[in-house]
C-alpha cells in the first residue's frame, strides 16, 4: 500500500488530492493508496513525518516545498532518491527550470513538484477601476498614480493581512536588485546593510505598500481581509497568492469581470510562486509502487487531476490548459509566455530558521515604518545572516 | 534418619512492614513521575546543548551556543518581557476580580447558584472556540466591540485590537480574564464559606466596618485559598501560550509573544529543536524561582495563621 502524508485538509485542497488519488486508482486499480490529512501547515507535517521517522513508520509519500525543506530531509538521510523516475518523465523539459534547480541537488532528483502557487498577484476589484478610469499598472509610477487617485476618491487602496506582509516585499526586492540579485539575497550573499539596493527596496515598500494599506490591516487574517475587497471598499489585495481565486468566487465575485489581478510591477516578466512536490521516504514499504504514484503524479494526466479543483497550474509544462478557469488560464499564459522565468518564494532558499525571522523582521517594519525601525530591521537580518553563514546553513542553489 | 523439616519464618517489624508498603505503593507513582516528568526535564537539559532539526538522525553538541544564540535575539528579550507583564496580569486581576465576584456571591444574593454558574462557564470551553469568539469581538472592520463603539457614537474609540503592538498584548489579556476568572471565582467561593460567620458577626457587634471586616478576618482565613489562587497566577503567567497563539501568533511581529509561544516557533518553525530546548530551560528555571520561594514561604504563613 502506498501512504500518503499532507496537509490539504479542507475544501478544494482535499479535493484536489482526492481526485489525484481516484485517477490513480482508476488507472492502477491493482495499487493501494491512502492518504492522512494533518491539520495544520508546513510546521505540523514536519513534526508528525520527524515523528514516524524516529518510530520507523514513516509513509512512502508526503507533502514537502521544493527548495531547502526537501533538501533538509536530504540532506538528514531520510528520503530516497528518484533520479530514474525523473529521467523516465524527462523531469528536465516538463518542469520550470527554477523548479527543477531546487527538486535536483547533489546530483539526484529527490521529488516529484504537483503544482505552482503564484504569490507576485494583485488582486482588483474591476469595478472600481472601471469606476475611475484605471489601468492595470505597469509601473511603480503608474501603481502611485492607481494609488492616489483612489485615495482621492476615498477608496482605501490596498488591502493586506497580518504575516502576509513579507510577500508582497518580493517584487520590490526584485525591482532593486533584479532576478539575480533576489536568488543571491536568498542565498545569504547579500549584505542587508551593506548593499544600498536592499534598503531602497525597503523604503520602495513603505512609499508604494505600506502608505498605501486599509486601516487596521495588521487586524486582520488573510480571509478576513478579503471581506472589505469583496465589499469595495478597497481595490486592490497585494500580498496574496492565486489561492484567494477559489474565496472570491465562492462570495460571489465573477473572475475576469469583479475580479482580475496582474503581475507586481517588476515582475511581469516572471512567476514567483511556491510548489508542493512530493519525495519517496527512505526504507518504505513499498517504494516501487510508491514511484508509480510518483510518475503517474507526474504526468499530465496526474497534473490535470490535482490541479483541477486546487487553484494553482501544473508544473508540468506539458500539461493542457482547457481545465483551468478564467484566472487559472491567464495565470497558465503568463507562465508559458515566451522568456518567463519561474522565481521561488524565499521560503524555499533561506533556512528556516533565518526565513522564520526575516517575515517577522518585515512585518516589524510593515507595522512601524519609521527610518529607526528600518535600521533595527536591516541590522537584526544582518545579524542572523552572519549568523547563518558562520554555522554553514545557506545553500548555493545555482 | 529423621529428616527435620525447617521452617524458615520471615518477619518483619512493625515499622519494617510499614516502610515496605509505603516503599511498594510509591513504586508506580515514582515510576510514572521519572518517566514522564524527570526523564524529559533531563533530556531537554541535554537536547539543549546540542544542535538538532527535528529530522535527521543525530544530533551535534554545540556547548552553551545556544543559550548565547538566544540572548542576543531580541524577540526572546521581548517575549521576556511580556511574561513579565503577564505576572503581573494574574497576580492582580483574575484574583482580584475573582475574590470580587465571591465576595458578591457570598452575601447571598438571589439566583447566586446560577451567577455561579455563568461565572464559571467560560472555564468549561476549550480555549480554541474562546479564540473564535474573540477573535470576531476583536475583529477592526466589524467586529462586535468596534461595531458597538461606532453604533453609539464613539467611532474614535475604535481599535486595531490584535494589531496594534501598544495593546494587543492587554486585548489578549481581557480575553484570558474571561475566560479564566471562573477558576479563581470558585477556589474564593469556597475558602469563604470556611469563614466562621460568627466571627463576622462578632466583628460587626463590635463596630467594625465591612472593610475591616474584610481586611482584619476575611482576608486573613483566605490564606489558604490565596495560597492556591497565586500558585494557579504564577504557573499562568509561566506557561501562558493557547489564547496568544490563537489570537495573535505572537503577532504584530513578536510584540505580543511569550516564552513558550517563542519556545514553540524555535522548535517547530525554525526546526532549531536543540535551541528551543534551551528556551524551555530557561523557562523552567524561571518558573522555579518564581514559583518555589513563594510556595514555601506561603505555606509557612498558613501555618503560622492555623497556629
Amino acid at each position: 500500500m502506498v501512504d500518503i502524508w499532507h496537509y490539504w485538509t479542507a475544501g478544494r485542497e482535499a479535493q484536489s488530492i482526492n481526485c489525484l488519488m481516484d485517477s490513480f486508482r482508476k488507472k492502477y486499480p491493482e495499487i493501494s493508496i491512502e492518504d492522512r490529512a494533518i491539520p495544520g501547515s508546513t510546521a505540523e507535517i514536519r513534526q508528525l513525518v520527524g515523528v514516524a521517522f524516529m518510530g520507523g513508520n514513516q509513509p512512502e509519500l508526503f507533502q514537502v516545498g521544493i527548495g531547502y525543506g526537501l533538501k533538509t530531509y536530504a540532506d538528514a538521510g531520510r528520503l530516497t532518491p528518484i533520479t530514474d523516475v525523473w529521467n523516465e518523465i524527462n523531469g528536465d523539459k516538463i518542469f520550470p527550470e527554477g523548479i527543477a534547480k531546487m527538486t535536483v541537488f547533489d546530483n539526484e532528483a529527490w521529488a516529484v513538484p504537483l503544482n505552482i502557487h503564484t504569490i507576485n498577484t494583485v488582486w482588483y476589484n474591476v469595478k472600481i477601476f472601471e469606476k475611475y478610469n484605471l489601468e492595470e499598472p505597469k509601473t511603480w509610477e503608474e501603481f502611485k498614480h492607481v494609488c492616489s487617485v483612489l485615495k482621492e476618491n476615498g477608496v482605501e487602496p490596498i488591502a493586506a493581512a497580518g504575516f502576509w506582509s513579507v510577500y508582497a516585499l518580493y517584487p520590490f526586492l526584485i525591482t532593486t536588485l533584479a532576478p539575480k540579485g533576489y536568488a543571491a539575497l536568498g542565498q545569504g550573499k547579500i549584505s542587508f546593510t551593506g548593499e544600498e539596493k536592499v534598503r531602497e527596496a525597503f523604503e520602495l515598500f513603505k512609499e508604494m505598500w505600506i502608505d498605501n494599506l486599509m486601516e487596521n490591516w495588521m487586524g486582520y487574517s488573510w480571509a478576513e481581509a478579503a471581506r472589505p475587497f469583496i465589499e469595495g471598499k478597497v481595490a486592490m489585495y497585494f500580498c496574496m497568492g492565486d489561492w484567494i481565486t477559489p474565496l472570491l468566487e465562492s462570495e460571489g465575485m465573477e473572475p475576469i469581470k469583479e475580479f482580475d489581478f496582474f503581475p507586481a510591477p517588476g515582475t511581469r516578466n516572471m512567476i514567483i510562486g511556491q510548489v508542493d512536490a512530493l519525495p519517496l521516504t527512505k526504507d518504505s514499504d513499498a517504494p516501487n509502487l510508491a514511484k508509480t504514484f510518483l510518475k503517474f503524479s507526474a504526468s499530465t494526466e496526474g497534473q490535470t487531476a490535482f490541479n483541477r479543483y486546487k487553484g494553482s497550474v501544473a508544473a508540468n509544462l506539458e500539461t493542457p490548459s482547457d481545465f483551468y478557469g478564467p484566472i487559472m488560464s491567464k495565470i497558465y499564459h503568463l507562465l508559458h509566455k515566451p522568456g518567463v522565468q519561474f522565481m521561488p518564494n524565499l521560503s524555499f532558499l533561506m533556512p528556516p530558521a533565518f526565513y522564520t525571522q526575516f517575515y517577522t523582521q518585515i512585518e516589524k517594519y510593515a507595522v512601524d515604518p519609521t527610518n529607526e525601525t528600518l535600521d533595527e530591521v536591516l541590522n537584526e537580518l544582518e545579524r542572523l545572516r552572519i549568523e547563518a553563514s558562520t554555522l554553514g546553513k545557506w545553500v548555493n542553489w545555482g | 534418619m529423621r529428616i527435620r523439616k525447617v521452617y524458615i519464618k520471615f518477619s518483619l517489624s512493625f515499622r519494617q512492614e510499614k516502610t515496605f508498603s509505603t516503599v511498594l505503593f510509591l513504586t508506580i507513582p515514582l515510576l510514572l513521575f521519572t518517566v514522564f516528568f524527570l526523564y524529559p526535564i533531563g533530556y531537554t537539559l541535554y537536547l539543549s546543548f546540542h544542535e538538532w532539526n527535528g529530522i535527521s538522525p543525530t544530533m551535534d553538541p554545540v556547548g552553551f551556543r545556544n543559550y548565547f544564540a538566544i540572548a542576543k535575539s531580541p524577540h526572546f528579550r521581548t517575549a521576556l518581557l511580556n511574561n513579565g507583564k503577564w505576572f503581573i496580569f494574574y497576580l492582580l486581576l483574575p484574583p482580584g476580580l475573582g475574590l470580587s465576584l465571591a465576595l458578591l456571591i457570598n452575601k447571598g444574593v438571589k439566583g447566586g447558584s446560577i451567577f455561579e454558574t455563568i461565572f464559571f462557564l467560560p472555564n468549561t470551553m476549550t480555549l480554541i472556540a474562546v479564540a473564535c469568539i474573540w477573535r470576531w469581538l476583536y475583529t477592526p472592520g466589524y467586529g462586535l466591540f468596534n461595531e458597538v463603539l461606532k453604533g453609539i457614537g464613539l467611532p474614535g474609540w475604535t481599535q486595531n485590537w490584535l494589531g496594534n503592538p501598544q495593546i494587543a498584548t492587554y486585548s489578549v489579556m481581557i480575553a484570558v480574564l474571561w475566560a479564566e476568572v471562573g477558576v479563581f471565582f470558585i477556589v474564593y467561593l469556597a475558602g469563604l464559606s470556611n469563614v466562621p460567620q460568627a466571627l463576622i458577626d462578632a466583628a460587626k457587634i463590635d463596630g467594625a466596618s465591612s472593610l475591616k471586616s474584610f481586611r482584619y478576618i476575611i482576608w486573613p482565613m483566605l490564606a489558604p485559598s490565596t495560597v492556591i489562587v497565586i500558585a494557579f497566577s504564577a504557573i499562568g503567567a509561566i506557561k501562558i501560550f493557547d489564547l496568544i497563539y490563537t489570537l495573535t501568533r505572537g503577532g504584530p511581529a513578536y510584540f505580543t509573544s511569550v516564552l513558550a509561544l517563542f519556545m514553540y516557533e524555535v522548535s517547530f518553525n525554525r526546526f532549531q529543536m536543540g535551541r528551543g530546548a534551551a528556551v524551555g530551560v530557561i523557562l523552567f528555571l524561571l518558573a522555579a524561582l518564581i514559583i518555589c520561594p513563594y510556595l514555601m514561604y506561603s505555606m509557612r504563613k498558613v501555618e503560622d495563621i492555623r497556629q
